[in-house]
């Protein structure tokens, strides 16, 4: 028996996943209830309102897509250093995701030498190393322990 | 500006997608002017107001408001809707209600500028 519930939660999931806000699957949740509430009410059936709802809002990876498009250059990095870290602890990383994580890695340490090179405070300093040295040891050790 | 696009009906591209993304901002704008709304009412409205022509993609108007309310055009609020639901209802802001009058001067100019050259009352 469909449980719509069920299925709405497994969407939700996948979005939370793929976006990280709790406020926008909120409201996109709410969107599509409220779609399959309208649906409903005309007649269509449950399970095929639902599908309805969730091809009318657009795929999870399309809606991550317009946002990314409201994030910084910063956020854009993490974010997709974050999915890159997750495809790692699936055991999917595919060869141009390492290049890609690498070159991030590298152009965080190069950013951290810039500071470091201006910098004579003790803030920026500390910041600087924790950059260079945390980032690469956490991916690397996350890496690690996924391949075990 | 935007990625908003029709999506229901390909059969029906009385607006281009070009087109669709340029007046999703003054439409959100105007369709709040007369009160505070959300995601799906929006929708329906710009729907309606269109007589179905004009579909715009569900999913991707909440980027834009999010975008809108950014940019200190609109702001948003979380309230209860249908059902108990949590909701979040936008309104226009100050910013917003200027940039709506500016783009309806806009579009009211090129609007004017068509009808003349219709009417061959200009040069080509």
């Amino acid at each position: 028996m469909f449980d719509l519930d069920r299925e709405i939660a497994a969407w939700s999931s996948s979005l939370a996943h793929r976006c990280g806000r709790a406020d926008v699957v909120a409201e996109l949740e709410d969107h599509l209830r409220t779609d399959i509430d309208h649906l409903v009410a005309e007649g269509v059936p449950l399970d095929r309102a639902f599908e309805l709802a969730v091809t009318r809002l657009g795929s999870t990876a399309n809606l991550d897509a317009e946002y990314e498009k409201n994030r910084s250059v910063v956020q854009r990095l993490l974010s997709r250093l974050a999915r890159w870290d997750a495809m790692v602890m699936k055991g999917g990383v595919a060869g141009h995701s390492v290049i890609f994580a690498s070159v991030i890695v590298a152009i965080a340490i190069i950013l951290a030498a810039i500071i470091l090179a201006d910098s004579d405070t003790v803030i920026t300093d500390v910041a600087s190393y924790l950059i260079i040295v945390a980032a690469p040891l956490w991916l690397l050790t996350r890496r690690v322990f996924s391949r075990r | 500006m935007l990625g908003i696009a029709e999506a229901e009906s390909p059969s029906a591209p009385t607006f281009s997608k070009e087109f669709v993304a340029a007046s999703a901002a003054p439409l959100i704008f105007a369709i709040l002017s007369h009160g505070e709304s959300y995601g799906y009412e929006i929708i329906r409205q710009v729907r309606e107001l269109s007589d179905g022509e004009m579909r715009w993609a569900d999913g991707m108007l909440y980027p834009i408001l999010h975008r809108l309310e950014k940019r200190g055009h609109i702001e948003s609020t979380w309230g209860t809707g249908d059902g108990g639901r949590k909701r979040r209802y936008y309104r226009l802001r100050q910013s917003g209600l200027e940039e709506l009058q500016s783009q309806r001067r806009s579009w009211q100019r090129m609007n004017a500028m068509l009808e003349r050259l219709e009417g061959g009352r200009a040069h080509v």
